[in-house]
C-alpha cells in the first residue's frame, strides 16, 4: 500500500462474518471507510450493529474475516483494543472517579507515560501531569466545557457527559472514533447541540483537507435515528439481514451485510437541520434496510466509493 | 406520608429523648434491684450496678494497682565480691521499691540486689505505677486487632483483585474461599491454636484468615460488577492490563473496599474478644471474663461501653478517609 494511499485510510473490513452458535449476525462484511469521513450506521434491531461494532473495537474478533487499521503507521488486523481507535459510549462513557479534566487527561496519562514513570519519578510526572491537564484544560475549553472542568460526571448533565467523552476519545487523536447510539439518552435539544459539536469537527476536517493535509477526525457513528446518521454522516451505511441471500444460493439467512452505502447531504454546523430534506433518503433507508418484506440483491444500493 | 423528611432539630431531639429514656431506665431498674430485702430488692446486688458503684468500677479499672518507687542508684565495684564481676557500671536505672521505702532502707535494699556493687547513693527517685488495667487492656488487644485487621485487609484485598482481574484465579479459589467462608472462626479456635498457639500469632490468624472471605468476595463481586465498558475504553485510551488494574479498577472499587473494612471490624472484634477470652492474660475478653466471674459488673459495663466506643472511632475514621480518597463517591448519588 502506498503512502499517498494510506494517508487516506481510515478502517477496512474484509469480508467480516459473525455467529453465536446458530445464530447468524454477520455475513460477508465489506466495509472500507476513508479518513475524515463521517459514517452513520444505520439497521434493524438485532442486525448486528453492536457485533460489527465490538468487532471494530477489538473486544470481539469476527470469526471470518478482516479488520484492518492503521495502528502505529502500520496497517493491522483490529483483534485488541487499541489507542488507534477511540470510543464513545451511550452509557458509563466517564470514569466517575475523575474530573470531567483528569477524565480528558487520563488518556494522554496512559498512553504518554509508564506506571514505572508515574511511580518513581515524582519530578518528571509532576511536570507531565500539568501539561496534560493543561492540555485536556484546552480542550474542554474548545468544546464549551470550561466552566464544568472540575466536576465528577455525577455532577454533569447527560449532555455534558457526552461532550467530555467526545473530548476524551479526541484528544487522542485515534484513527477513527467509534460512537455507540451517542446520544440516544439525551433530549432533543441537547442531541441537536451534540450534532452541531461534531458537524464543527467535520468543518475542520474540510480546513485540513482543503490544506492537503490528512484529516484529523474519522466517525462511525452508531444511531437508531435516521435524521442524526443522515445529518452527522457524509455517508449513510445499513447494515440488514433483509436482503435477497436466496439469490446467492444461501438456504438460510447467512446474517446481515451492508445493503446500502451512499453519500448523503453534508450539513454546516449553523444550519437548521430541515428534516423535510431527509424524506428521500428515510424513504429509501426504510425501504430497503428496515422493511423485512423488500429484499434486493446485496450490492443493488451500494456505491462503490460513496464519498468521492 | 410514608419518608417525609423531618427537620435537623427533631431528629436531634428525636436522639437525646431516646439516650435519656436508656439512662433513665437503666437508673430505675438498678434502683429497683437494690431496694431494701424486704421490699423485694437486694442492697449489695452486682449485677446491675448503681451509678456509684459504676463509677468505683471505673476508679478499680483506670487506678494503678500496684505503686513502687523507681531510683536510679549510682555504684562502684566492690572489691570483696568473690562471684562473676560486672565491669564498668555507675549507674543502675529502674531499681524498684516498695511504695512508702525510706532513703536508708533503699539503699540498703538496693545492696542487697547487687552485690556485686558498693552502693554510694540513691538519685531521682519517683514514683512509678503500674497496672493500670485499662492501658494494658486496651495496648494488648489494640495491637491484637490491627494487625489482624492490616494482614486480612491486605491479603483479602490482594486475593479480591486478583479474582476479579484473572479467571483462572478465580476458579481457583473459589472453593477453598467458600470453604473458609462458612467456618466460624469462633468455632475452628481449637484448629488455630494447634496451628499457631496462643501468642500473637493465633489472634492475627484468625482475625485475618476471619475477615478475609467477605473481603475478597466483595472486592470481587464489585470487579465482576464494573461495566466492561468503562476496561474496554481504557485500552483505547492506551493503558496496559496493569494500567486498567490499577487506574481503573483499583479506583472504581476503592470506595466499596472501605466500606467493606468498616463493616469487617464488627466481626474483627468479636473474633478478638472471644480468642481474648479463652486464652488471655491481658486484654478486653480475658478482662471482661475474669470481672465477670466476679459479678463484678461495675467493670464488665464500663468495658463494654468502651468497645463500642471504640468500634464506633474506627467506623469514623474510616468514613473520613473514604471522604477524602473518594470524593465522588456519595451514597445515593447516581
Amino acid at each position: 500500500m502506498t503512502d499517498a494511499k494510506q494517508n487516506g485510510f481510515g478502517l477496512q473490513c474484509q469480508g467480516v462474518s459473525h455467529w453465536f452458535g446458530e445464530n447468524k449476525v454477520l455475513f460477508d462484511l465489506n466495509l472500507e471507510v476513508q479518513a475524515g469521513q463521517f459514517v452513520g450506521l444505520v439497521g434493524p434491531s438485532g442486525c448486528g450493529k453492536s457485533t460489527l461494532l465490538r468487532a471494530i473495537l477489538g473486544t470481539h474478533p469476527p470469526h471470518r474475516g478482516e479488520i484492518l487499521t492503521l495502528q502505529n503507521g502500520r496497517l493491522a488486523n483490529a483483534d485488541r483494543p487499541g489507542r488507534d481507535r477511540g470510543i464513545v459510549y451511550q452509557k458509563y462513557s466517564l470514569y466517575p472517579f475523575l474530573t470531567a479534566l483528569d477524565n480528558v487527561a487520563l488518556g494522554l496519562k496512559l498512553d504518554q507515560t509508564t506506571t514505572a514513570f508515574r511511580w518513581f519519578n515524582w519530578g518528571g510526572w509532576a511536570k507531565k501531569r500539568r501539561e496534560f491537564r493543561d492540555r485536556a484544560g484546552a480542550f474542554l475549553e474548545k468544546v464549551g466545557l470550561g466552566q464544568a472542568m472540575h466536576l465528577y460526571p455525577s455532577q454533569m448533565s447527560g449532555g455534558m457527559q457526552q461532550r467530555v467523552a467526545i473530548a476524551q476519545a479526541l484528544i487522542m487523536e485515534p484513527e477513527i472514533i467509534l460512537l455507540d447510539e451517542p446520544f440516544g439518552a439525551l433530549d432533543e435539544a441537547t442531541r441537536e447541540e451534540l450534532q452541531e459539536m461534531l458537524l464543527r469537527l467535520y468543518e475542520e476536517n474540510a480546513e485540513v483537507k482543503a490544506a492537503g493535509g490528512k484529516p484529523p477526525y474519522t466517525l462511525i457513528i452508531v444511531t437508531h435515528e435516521l435524521n442524526e446518521a443522515i445529518r452527522v454522516g457524509d455517508r449513510l451505511v445499513g447494515l440488514s439481514q433483509y436482503w435477497d441471500w436466496e439469490a446467492d444460493g444461501h438456504e438460510h439467512s447467512p446474517g446481515a451485510t451492508v445493503v446500502y452505502d451512499k453519500a448523503v447531504p453534508v450539513f454546516r454546523p449553523d444550519e437548521r437541520p430541515e428534516y423535510e430534506l431527509f424524506d428521500d433518503i428515510r424513504r429509501e433507508i426504510r425501504k430497503y434496510v428496515y422493511n423485512p418484506g423488500v429484499l434486493q440483491r446485496r450490492n443493488e444500493h451500494v456505491s462503490v466509493d460513496p464519498t468521492r | 406520608m410514608i419518608r417525609r423528611p423531618i427537620s435537623k432539630l427533631k431528629s436531634v431531639a428525636y436522639a437525646v429523648i431516646s439516650v435519656t429514656l436508656l439512662l433513665a431506665a437503666y437508673t430505675y431498674v438498678s434502683y429497683r434491684m437494690h431496694l431494701p430485702v424486704e421490699q423485694g430488692g437486694n442492697p449489695k446486688d452486682k449485677t446491675i450496678p448503681t451509678w456509684s458503684q459504676l463509677a468505683e468500677g471505673v476508679v478499680k479499672f483506670t487506678r494503678p494497682n500496684r505503686v513502687f518507687l523507681s531510683a536510679t542508684i549510682t555504684v562502684v565495684p566492690n572489691p570483696e565480691y568473690k562471684g562473676e564481676k560486672e565491669q564498668g557500671e555507675s549507674r543502675i536505672d529502674g531499681v524498684t521499691f516498695p511504695l512508702g521505702t525510706s532513703m536508708d532502707d533503699m539503699k540498703s535494699g538496693a545492696q542487697e540486689g547487687y552485690p556485686q556493687y558498693i552502693v554510694t547513693g540513691v538519685e531521682d527517685v519517683f514514683e512509678e505505677w503500674a497496672d493500670v488495667w485499662i492501658l494494658e487492656d486496651s495496648y494488648a488487644t489494640s495491637v491484637r486487632l490491627f494487625n489482624g485487621l492490616a494482614l486480612g485487609v491486605l491479603l483479602g484485598f490482594l486475593t479480591g483483585i486478583l479474582m476479579g482481574c484473572v479467571p483462572s484465579i478465580e476458579a481457583f479459589l473459589q472453593p477453598p474461599l467458600s470453604l473458609l467462608a462458612k467456618v466460624p472462626p469462633t468455632a475452628a479456635l481449637a484448629v488455630y491454636m494447634v496451628f499457631f498457639g496462643t501468642g500473637m500469632e493465633m489472634y492475627v490468624a484468625m482475625i485475618s484468615l476471619g475477615i478475609l472471605p467477605p473481603i475478597a468476595v466483595s472486592i470481587y463481586l464489585s470487579i465482576k460488577d464494573i461495566p466492561s465498558e468503562i476496561l474496554d475504553k481504557a485500552y483505547t485510551l492506551g493503558a496496559s492490563s496493569f494500567e486498567v488494574a490499577v487506574e481503573v479498577v483499583f479506583k472504581q472499587v476503592l470506595p466499596k473496599f472501605i466500606d467493606t473494612v468498616r463493616l469487617c471490624i464488627g466481626p474483627a472484634i468479636v473474633f478478638l474478644i472471644a480468642a481474648e477470652m479463652l486464652v488471655a492474660d491481658v486484654g478486653f475478653g480475658y478482662r471482661i471474663r475474669l470481672q465477670f466471674k466476679m459479678t463484678n459488673m461495675n467493670v464488665v459495663y464500663p468495658y463494654l461501653a468502651l468497645l463500642a466506643g471504640f468500634g464506633f472511632l474506627l467506623d469514623y475514621a474510616l468514613r473520613v478517609l473514604q471522604a477524602k480518597v473518594c470524593p465522588w463517591y456519595q451514597k445515593g448519588a447516581k
